[in-house]
C-alpha cells in the first residue's frame, strides 16, 4: 500500500515563494488564501539571519480536521492523505477551526473548505504536485514513502533529524516532515477540544438512524397506498364522494 | 490538558452513507418526486461557485519568461483561449522546470484589469482619447517625417529611443531598424542603468563582454566566488547550481555585504563595506604576492604587466584593507589562501559590484584576479555574470537591412542634456525612465520632448508623461525569439490571443518604418520571417535555425556557424587565448589608466564627505520585484511585498533611537522619501537597503511608492549610471 509523504529541507529554501504562485494557479486559490506558505523568522544562528520554513496541510495521522468534520466529508484516506470530498463539505468551517496549522481556509468560490491535496495529482502515475516541481532547490521532496526506492524513502532514511510540527497540546502525527533543522517549531495553536463537534458526528448518526427510519416508514405507507386500498378510502365511500368512487369503479371494470 | 484523539474515521472515496445536509436535501427532492430518480449530477456546486466552463480539454504550449535573463522555458496550460497556469519545462538543463514567481506571475499580469489594450492620444488638456492603432502609426509617422522634413541630416540626433523592448528580440531589431532608416542610432541600452560598467570591462580585459564560460562549469570548478551575486534572490531559477555545487564538493565564498538567502548556500562569506569591493580585490592580490602564493611566471601569460599591478595594490596591506572594507584580516587572509590555492576558480559577478562610481576600478581588479592566478582559460574557470548573454549579430543585422550609420551614439547622460535643451524632437519611451538616478530630474528632461511615445501595458508613470500610449502584447500573446544568460536563443509561438488592440513592438515599429520609408522600409509580416532572414544574413546564426530553436526545450546556445552545427558550451576561450586583439589584459589602459581605488561618488566615507548624511545608501532587486516594476500589477505578488521599507542594523538602529516599524524619512542630499524601518542583523551597521521597484501608480498598496532614484543623485562612472553607495539619514517621523 502506498503511503504519499512530504519532505521538506527547509534549509534549501530561498524565500522566492514560487510554490506559492504555482500552487494558487494550479488549484485555482482565491487571492485571499493560501494552500500553503514559507514562514520567516528571524534567526541570528543562521548565515541569511532569517529562517525560512516552506509548509501546508501536515496530512496528520491523527487529524483533527476529519474528527471536526460532522459530515465525514474530510477524511483520512489508506494512501496518508488526508482529503476534503467537496459533495459532502458543508462548508460549516469546523475542520478550518480544529486545524492548529491554518492550513485550511474556506474557497468563496466553492463554497467548501479547501486545503493542500498534493495538487490532486495523480500520485500513482508519478506526477508531484505544482510546489514541488517549481521549487528551484528542490526543497519540497514528495512521493510514496513506502517504495524504498522513490526519492522521498531515501531522504527520510537518510535524514538525521526529523522535525514534526505539532501544536503543545496535541500530537497529531503530522506526515509532513522536515529533514533538516527548522524553526520556529512553536508556532502550532494550541488546540480546543471540538467537544460539539464530536458530539455533531454523533448525532449525525442518530440523525441518520432516525430519518433513515423515518424515511422507511414514508416509502412503506407511500407503496401501501398504491398497492393496497387504505381504510380512509373504504371511509369516503361510505358518506363521501360517491361520483369518485362510480369512476374508479368503473374504472375497474 | 492533552486531548484524547480517537482513532480517525478512514475510508476512501467512496462515501455514500453518511448524513449530510446535501444528501438530505437530495432525498427530499426524490420523496417530493414520488420516488423519481435523482437525475442530477452528484457533483452540487456550492454557491456562487467560480465553475470552469470546460469546452475543450486543456492544451499545453511553449514559451519562455520575458523578464530576467535566466529565461526559464515553460509550457502553458491554456483553455478557452486563457491561459490557466505555467508550468517550468522540466528538460531546460538551466533551470530543471524551475521557476520565479515573476514568471509566474505573468498570468496575472495579462489579465489585470488595468491593464491597457488600446492606443490612447494626449490632448493639449492633458486628458487621453482613445484613437486606433492605425491612427497611433499614422500619428507618429507625420511627427517622424515632420522631423526629418526639418532637420534632414541632424534629424538622426533627434530621435532616440529607450531600451528594452518587450516581447523578442526581433521587436528589438524593428525598433532598431525604424530607428536607423532616420538616421539615429540612439538607443539607449538598459545595461547603462546596470551592469554595462561589468560588461564594457570583460570586453576590453578578456574581449568579451557576456559571461567567458556557460553556468554548467560550475561543476568542474573546485571554486565558486559569488560576487555580489545574490542568486537566491535575483536569479532564483539558477539557486540549483549552488545545490549542486555543494553536492559536488564544490567551495563556495560569496562577497556581500548583506546577508541574504544565497548565504545559505555558501562555504564562507565576507561583507565589505559597501562600494570598497575594489580594494578587497587588491588586498587579495597584494596578499598573493607577497606571500608567494602566485606563480608568477604563469600570471604574466595573461598580464604580462604583472610589475605594474603589483606596484598599483603594494599599498593595500591587510591593515589598509580592513580600514577600508571592515573585513576582519583573518578573513582577508583565509579569503585570499582559498583563491591562491585554487586551480580551478569561477568567480560569479552581480550586478552591485559595479552599482558604485569606482564600479570600474573594481571590476577591473577582479578580472585581473582572475587572469593572474589562471583561472580565466579552460575548464571550470572564467566569469560569470548576471547580465545578457546577449548573441552578436544584432548590429550587423540592422546595417545589412537598413544601411550603415557612423553617427556617435549618445549615451542616456547625454541624451538627458539633449531633452533638457530642447533638442530631442521624439523620444520611443520603451521602458521605464525612473531606472535612472534623479527621476525627477529625468521626468523634466522628457517633459522637454514635443513627442513621446510610450509602448507599455497600464497608466505608469512613464505613460503618463507621454504623448501617445500603445498597447503592447505580452510575451506569450505573441511569436518571437530571446536570449539568456548563457547566449541560448529560445523560441515561442503565440500561445494566446492579444486583446483589444494591444500589437508586438515589431509590428508598430514596422508599421512606423513602413508609413514613413514607403517601399525601402525592410517590412518583415512575422517574426518567423525576420528570424530566418537573421539567421540567413548573420553567419554566426547559421546553426541557430528556427527548426532547431523551435524544438529545444531550453534553446540554443549561439554561435552555430554550421547549419547543424553543434553548440559549445563552457569557456568561450576555445583556442586558449584571451579574445583581446593581443591575448593580453591590460593593466595600464590608455583611457582608464592604471588601476586605482577611490571611495564612491557622494559616499560618507569619501573624503570631505557630507556630514549630515552619514550612513551608506543602497538598494536592490528583491524577489517580488521585477526592474521595470510591471510586475507590481500582480495581486499575488503585492501580497510578499511590504512597501518602502529600509532595513537597518540593530546597532544602526540604536544609535539614531529607531526601533523595528518606526516610520522615517530616508533622506540624501536629493530628496526624501518616507518607508518602515526593519531592524535586521543581516545588514552591516552604518548602511541603509531599500528594494528598488515601486512604484506610484501601482494599483496595491503594498507596492505602491515614489521611484527611489528620485532620491539617488545623478552620479554617472565613464560607462554607466550609478545607484548605490551615497550618503544618506533617517529621521523618525
Amino acid at each position: 500500500m502506498s503511503r504519499f509523504i512530504m519532505a521538506i529541507n527547509a534549509e534549501k529554501c530561498i524565500n522566492c515563494k514560487a510554490c506559492i504562485l504555482a500552487c494558487r494557479q494550479r488549484n485555482n486559490v482565491p487571492l485571499d488564501y493560501s494552500r500553503n506558505w514559507v514562514r520567516n523568522t528571524p534567526n541570528s544562528q543562521i548565515a541569511s539571519k532569517v529562517s525560512f520554513q516552506p509548509g501546508a496541510c501536515m496530512h496528520c495521522d491523527e487529524p483533527l480536521c476529519v474528527y471536526a468534520c460532522p459530515t465525514g466529508a474530510t477524511y483520512k484516506s489508506a494512501d496518508g492523505t488526508v482529503n476534503i470530498d467537496k459533495d459532502r463539505c458543508i462548508g460549516c468551517g469546523s475542520c478550518i477551526k480544529a486545524c492548529p496549522y491554518q492550513a485550511r481556509h474556506k474557497n468563496y468560490y466553492t463554497g467548501t473548505a479547501d486545503k493542500c491535496d498534493y495538487c490532486g495529482a495523480n500520485l500513482k502515475a508519478g506526477e508531484v504536485p505544482a510546489c514541488v516541481a517549481v521549487c528551484t532547490t528542490h526543497c519540497r521532496v514528495f512521493g510514496d514513502a513506502e517504495d524504498p526506492n522513490s526519492e522521498v524513502a531515501k531522504v527520510l532514511a537518510a535524514a538525521k533529524n526529523k522535525v514534526y510540527i505539532t501544536a503543545e497540546n496535541c500530537d497529531t502525527k503530522p506526515s509532513l516532515t522536515y529533514i533538516s533543522e527548522t524553526m520556529p517549531t512553536d508556532w502550532a495553536k494550541p488546540v480546543e477540544a471540538p467537544l460539539p463537534m464530536r458530539f455533531m458526528h454523533i448525532a449525525s448518526q442518530g440523525v441518520k438512524w432516525t430519518a433513515g427510519a423515518a424515511l422507511f416508514g414514508v416509502i412503506a405507507v407511500f407503496i401501501k397506498q398504491l398497492f393496497l386500498p387504505s381504510d380512509r378510502e373504504h371511509g369516503e365511500h361510505n358518506g363521501h364522494g360517491s361520483e369518485n368512487h362510480q369512476e374508479r369503479g368503473s374504472n375497474h371494470d | 490538558m492533552p486531548i484524547s484523539l480517537h482513532t480517525p474515521y478512514k475510508k476512501d472515496n467512496n462515501m455514500l452513507n453518511t448524513y449530510s445536509r446535501r444528501n438530505f436535501l437530495k432525498l427530499s427532492a426524490g420523496i417530493v418526486a414520488s420516488g423519481t430518480a435523482l437525475s442530477s449530477s452528484p457533483k452540487a456546486h456550492a454557491m456562487g461557485q467560480k465553475i470552469s466552463k470546460s469546452t475543450e480539454p486543456a492544451k499545453l504550449v511553449k514559451g519562455y519568461c520575458p523578464f530576467c535573463q535566466v529565461r526559464c522555458t515553460y509550457h502553458a496550460e491554456v483553455r478557452n483561449g486563457k491561459i490557466e497556469r505555467i508550468i517550468g519545462d522540466k528538460d531546460n538543463r538551466w533551470t530543471g522546470g524551475s521557476m520565479c514567481p515573476k514568471g509566474l506571475s505573468i498570468v496575472e499580469l495579462m489579465e489585470s484589469p488595468h491593464r491597457l489594450v488600446h492606443p490612447m492620444k494626449k490632448e493639449a488638456d492633458g486628458s487621453w482619447t482613445k484613437i486606433s492603432y492605425d491612427e497611433a502609426v499614422k500619428l507618429t509617422a507625420q511627427k517622424m517625417r515632420a522631423c526629418l522634413d526639418t532637420h534632414k541630416d541632424a534629424a538622426g540626433d533627434r530621435i532616440a529611443m529607450t531600451m528594452p523592448l518587450w516581447d523578442s528580440r526581433e521587436s528589438e531589431l524593428a525598433a532598431l531598424i525604424t530607428l536607423n532608416m532616420a538616421g539615429s542610432v540612439h538607443a539607449m541600452p538598459p545595461g547603462e542603468t546596470c551592469v554595462s560598467t561589468a560588461a564594457n570591462m570583460l570586453t576590453m580585459m578578456a574581449g568579451t563582454g557576456n559571461p567567458t564560460t556557460t553556468v554548467n562549469e560550475i561543476l568542474n570548478s573546485k571554486l565558486l566566488i559569488l560576487w555580489g551575486a545574490n542568486l537566491c534572490e535575483l536569479y532564483p531559477a539558477y539557486s540549483r547550481w549552488l545545490v549542486m555545487a555543494k553536492e559536488k564538493n564544490v567551495q563556495i565564498v560569496y562577497i556581500d555585504p548583506r546577508s541574504t538567502s544565497t548565504s545559505n548556500f555558501v562555504d564562507f562569506q565576507v561583507h565589505p563595506i559597501p562600494g570598497t569591493d575594489g580594494v578587497l580585490a587588491m588586498g587579495i592580490i597584494n596578499y598573493l604576492v607577497q606571500n608567494e602564493l602566485l606563480d608568477e611566471e604563469k600570471a604574466r601569460e595573461l598580464v604580462p604587466e604583472l610589475d605594474v599591478l603589483k606596484e598599483d595594490v603594494q599599498s593595500y596591506s591587510l591593515e589598509q584593507v580592513e580600514a577600508i572594507t571592515g573585513v576582519p584580516q583573518d578573513q582577508v587572509i583565509k579569503l585570499a589562501e582559498i583563491i591562491g590555492k585554487s586551480d580551478r576558480t569561477i568567480v560569479w559577478f552581480g550586478g552591485s559590484i559595479c552599482r558604485y562610481t569606482n564600479g570600474i576600478p573594481t571590476v577591473r581588479t577582479v578580472i585581473l584576479m582572475q587572469g593572474i592566478t589562471g583561472n580565466m582559460i579552460g575548464e571550470g574557470r572564467g566569469i560569470l555574470t548576471m547580465h545578457s548573454g546577449k548573441p552578436g549579430g544584432e548590429h550587423e543585422f540592422v546595417e545589412a537591412m537598413s544601411g550603415k550609420n557612423t553617427r556617435a551614439k549618445m549615451n542616456f547622460r547625454r541624451l538627458r542634456l539633449a531633452m533638457s535643451k530642447k533638442k530631442l524632437d521624439i523620444l520611443f519611451l520603451n521602458s521605464s525612465y525612473r531606472r535612472y538616478p534623479d527621476g525627477k530630474g529625468v521626468r523634466e528632461a522628457i517633459g522637454n520632448v514635443p513627442f513621446v511615445v510610450h509602448c507599455g501595458f497600464y497608466m505608469t508613470p512613464e505613460a503618463e508623461i507621454s504623448h501617445l500610449f500603445v498597447p503592447m502584447t505580452f510575451s506569450p500573446e505573441a511569436a518571437g525569439s530571446a536570449y539568456g544568460n548563457e547566449k541560448e536563443t529560445v523560441w515561442r509561438d503565440q500561445i494566446v490571443e492579444a486583446p483589444g488592440e494591444c500589437v508586438t513592438a515589431m509590428k508598430f515599429y514596422s508599421d512606423v518604418g513602413r508609413e514613413v520609408f514607403g517601399d525601402k522600409y525592410p517590412y518583415f509580416n512575422t517574426p518567423e520571417e525576420m528570424y530566418n532572414k537573421f539567421c540567413e544574413v548573420v553567419p554566426s546564426w547559421k546553426g541557430l535555425t528556427l527548426e532547431r530553436v523551435r524544438k529545444s526545450p531550453d534553446g540554443l546556445v549561439w554561435p552555430i556557424y554550421e547549419e547543424n552545427g553543434e553548440e559549445r558550451l563552457g569557456c568561450v576561450f576555445t583556442e586558449g587565448k584571451l579574445l583581446t586583439p593581443d591575448g593580453f589584459m591590460k593593466v595600464n589602459d590608455k583611457v582608464f589608466g592604471r588601476i586605482k581605488w577611490t571611495a564612491p561618488k557622494d559616499s560618507p566615507y569619501a573624503p570631505k564627505a557630507n556630514q549630515d548624511f552619514p550612513l551608506i545608501f543602497t538598494q536592490g532587486k528583491v524577489v517580488h520585484h521585477w526592474q521595470h516594476t510591471v510586475t507590481n500589477y500582480s495581486p499575488s505578488l503585492a501580497q510578499f511585498s511590504q512597501g518602502r521599507t529600509v532595513s537597518v542594523h540593530p546597532d544602526t538602529a540604536k544609535k539614531y533611537e529607531l526601533a523595528d516599524g518606526d516610520k522615517v524619512y530616508l533622506e540624501t542630499p536629493v530628496g526624501k522619501t518616507e518607508a518602515k524601518l526593519i531592524v535586521s542583523e543581516a545588514i552591516l551597521p552604518g548602511t541603509v537597503f531599500t528594494p528598488s521597484h515601486l512604484c506610484p501608480s501601482a494599483p496595491f498598496e503594498q507596492n505602491k511608492g515614489i521611484a527611489v532614484n528620485d532620491i539617488v543623485p545623478n552620479n554617472w562612472d565613464r560607462i554607466s549610471c550609478q545607484h548605490n553607495g551615497v550618503g544618506c539619514r533617517l529621521t523618525k517621523i
